[in-house]
């Protein structure tokens, strides 16, 4: 009984459906996202898990089925209790012109403030708190448009994360990072996971980095949920094959230990 | 180089603000400047006062002349003018917030020329001044619907938002003058004027409207200001932090066109007031939002400065008061373009 209270999901698709036009870039989708753990969304280009990410994410409207954040339907909930629970980091944000780093994380503090509490105490400790765990205090009094583009990345994950909630998802994170700056920022988010108990779910790319760094993995083909599991359940000759229509050989990670993908 | 700021808040944290003191500077320099320029509005003139000459008048103790030259025909200008000053530039503010771009202001857009028809459809249509702000506010708010409608596209495509907003202004100017057309002469050479934008005929009426309108709606845009901020976001940034943005929006629409279209109502569609108010606000606080306390400063003290040249004409034949914010307004926006190193018409 414990147990089942314990592993209770904080997010869940119950039988979503998502469509462009005629076609059903979800189909009957349901999946729960293991508290706690660093989840990695994986497939191929166009095969619904940005889409996935997105609906749970509430930036995406559901043609049938739900989608439940703590137990609630995450539409019947308000939207400003919602970004209390949930961090979203949708994929390359635009910032507004002429912003600076601070101003920017302070952002991320908008669930908690209204007309008559537009700034607190703890909006600044939330904001210096996450400059801190990203690294990033030396830049803020910087403009945001002046950064390089892992420097940008990290000033967006200290705005999620000064938004002080459990359960982050990012789209793509590391797109057009290099690969020490994509390190880096899985490095940040396991950080995130292990100092704030955070549950952060990413669609990544890297099939080799996602298995180096989560503890949770979701493949997709087409629309469809091919394999959930660890690293090790995953990724396997079988599924990248069926996944990614790849001949690859699996070996042990001589760093990690996890498997790593050799194309063949 | 620390931005410093303060958290006002009070017991119980039941108010809680943010101070930047850059902010609280550069606001209070700005309300210094606009102060001593009001003195020089009231002081300086055919009938020349001195600020002695003031004080008495203001105090009741001069003599008539001095006292009907203060109380019936500078005050009321100043007032209008810094009021009408501080509408148009928070409208102006407002809308740049909401489209992220500084040249997405009423006046840029067409939303003034809407207002201006409008005013000038009530006056030919004899309604007077009763009708005119109501005119001057369906006006604007038909122009923004028409200029938002013809840029839609599964959204709003913002390059084609500002083209259209010319297109939809040289229309609607084109539709002023024939609405010109029709008044008899002696209206219509006032209406001319108006339509450059002028204060030299404000009424007490348009007066006090001003007031009241810059007396309800600049607290409104200044606690509203955190949203406008916000709205600068991404649309999905925005929406996961929580916020509203259709019924955010569609808000700051109307707050903005009421403020622009109250502005136009009493002094006409003023150039450039709109348009200059916030980039240079945002430029002086160093910071990414349009301040309301700053546009609003800044838009009074273009206006103020442009009436005061156009009622005094050191240099002219008295020219309408909008020549003037033209004169000050369009090398801004010129050396606004230069400077934008990727151009939104491009």
């Amino acid at each position: 009984m414990l147990d089942a209270i314990a592993s209770k999901t904080s997010l869940e698709a119950h039988d979503i459906t998502l469509s462009y036009g005629e076609n059903a870039v979800l189909d009957q989708f349901s999946l729960s996202i293991p508290r706690g753990e660093l989840t990695v969304i994986l497939g191929p280009n166009a095969c619904g898990k940005s889409s996935l990410l997105r609906a749970f994410a509430r930036l995406l409207p559901l043609k049938s089925g739900s989608v439940s954040l703590n137990g609630k339907n995450i539409r019947k909930q308000r939207s400003k209790d919602v970004a209390q629970q949930m961090a979203v980091l949708p994929q390359m944000p635009q910032a507004p012109e002429g912003i600076l780093v601070r101003e920017l994380v302070g952002r991320g503090r908008l669930p908690y403030q209204s007309i008559l509490r537009q700034w607190s105490l703890e909006d600044a400790r939330a904001v210096d708190d996450a400059l801190e765990l990203t690294g990033i205090q030396d830049l803020a009094e910087r403009e945001f448009a002046a950064l390089s583009g892992g420097q940008r990345q990290r000033v967006w994950i200290a705005m999620a994360l000064a938004q002080d909630t459990k359960l982050m998802l990012l789209d793509e994170p590391t797109t057009f990072l290099d690969l020490t700056h994509q390190i880096e920022l899985l490095e940040l988010l396991r950080r995130c996971k292990q100092e704030r108990g955070a549950t952060i779910v990413a669609v990544l790319h890297d099939i080799n980095l996602a298995a180096r760094y989560a503890d949770h993995l979701i493949l997709m083909r087409s629309g469809a949920l091919l394999k959930t599991g660890t690293p090790e359940q995953v990724i396997t000759e079988a599924n990248m094959k069926a996944a990614f229509s790849l001949n690859a050989h699996i070996i042990k990670d001589p760093v990690g230990g996890g498997p790593l993908v050799v194309p063949c | 180089m620390s931005a410093s700021v303060w958290v006002l808040r009070s017991a119980g944290n039941m108010f809680s603000f943010r101070v930047r003191q850059r902010s609280l500077f550069v606001i209070a320099t700005l309300g210094a400047i606009v102060a001593c320029f009001a003195l020089l509005f009231l002081t300086v003139g055919s009938y020349q006062l001195g600020l002695h000459g003031l004080w008495k008048a203001l105090t009741l103790k001069a003599d008539i002349y001095a006292q009907v030259v203060v109380f019936d025909v500078r005050l009321p200008r100043l007032l209008s003018a810094i009021c009408v000053g501080a509408l148009l530039a928070m409208s102006g503010a407002v809308f740049q917030s909401l489209f992220r771009n500084p040249l997405a202001s009423p006046d840029i857009l067409g939303f003034n020329a809407g207002a201006a028809s409008g005013a000038l459809a009530s006056i030919l249509f004899g309604g007077g001044t009763t009708y005119l702000v109501g005119s001057a506010i369906a006006g604007g708010l038909a122009a923004a619907a028409l200029v938002l409608w013809l840029s839609w596209q599964n959204g709003l495509i913002l390059n084609r938002m500002i083209l259209m907003g010319l297109c939809v202004g040289f229309a609607l100017v084109a539709l002023s003058d024939l609405l010109m057309s029709k008044l008899d002469i002696e209206l219509a050479s006032e209406a001319a004027k108006w339509l450059i934008g002028s204060l030299a005929s404000v009424s007490p009426a348009q007066m006090w409207l001003a007031i009241g309108a810059t007396v309800v709606f600049f607290p409104a845009a200044w606690f509203l200001q955190m949203w406008l901020d916000a709205l600068q976001l991404d649309d999905d940034v925005a929406t996961s932090l929580g916020l509203q943005l259709k019924a955010l929006r569609l808000a700051n629409v109307i707050l903005g066109v009421s403020m622009a279209a109250i502005g136009v109502a009493v002094a006409g569609p003023l150039p450039f007031v709109a348009f200059i108010g916030g980039p240079l606000a945002q430029r002086l606080l160093r910071t990414a939002s349009y301040s309301m306390g700053a546009s609003a400063l800044l838009g009074a003290f273009i206006v103020l400065v442009s009436d005061f040249l156009s009622r005094n004409d050191y240099l002219f034949l008295h020219l309408p008061t909008g020549v003037f914010t033209a004169f000050i307004g369009a090398p801004y926006l010129i050396w606004h373009l230069k400077k934008q190193s990727r151009g939104p018409l491009s």
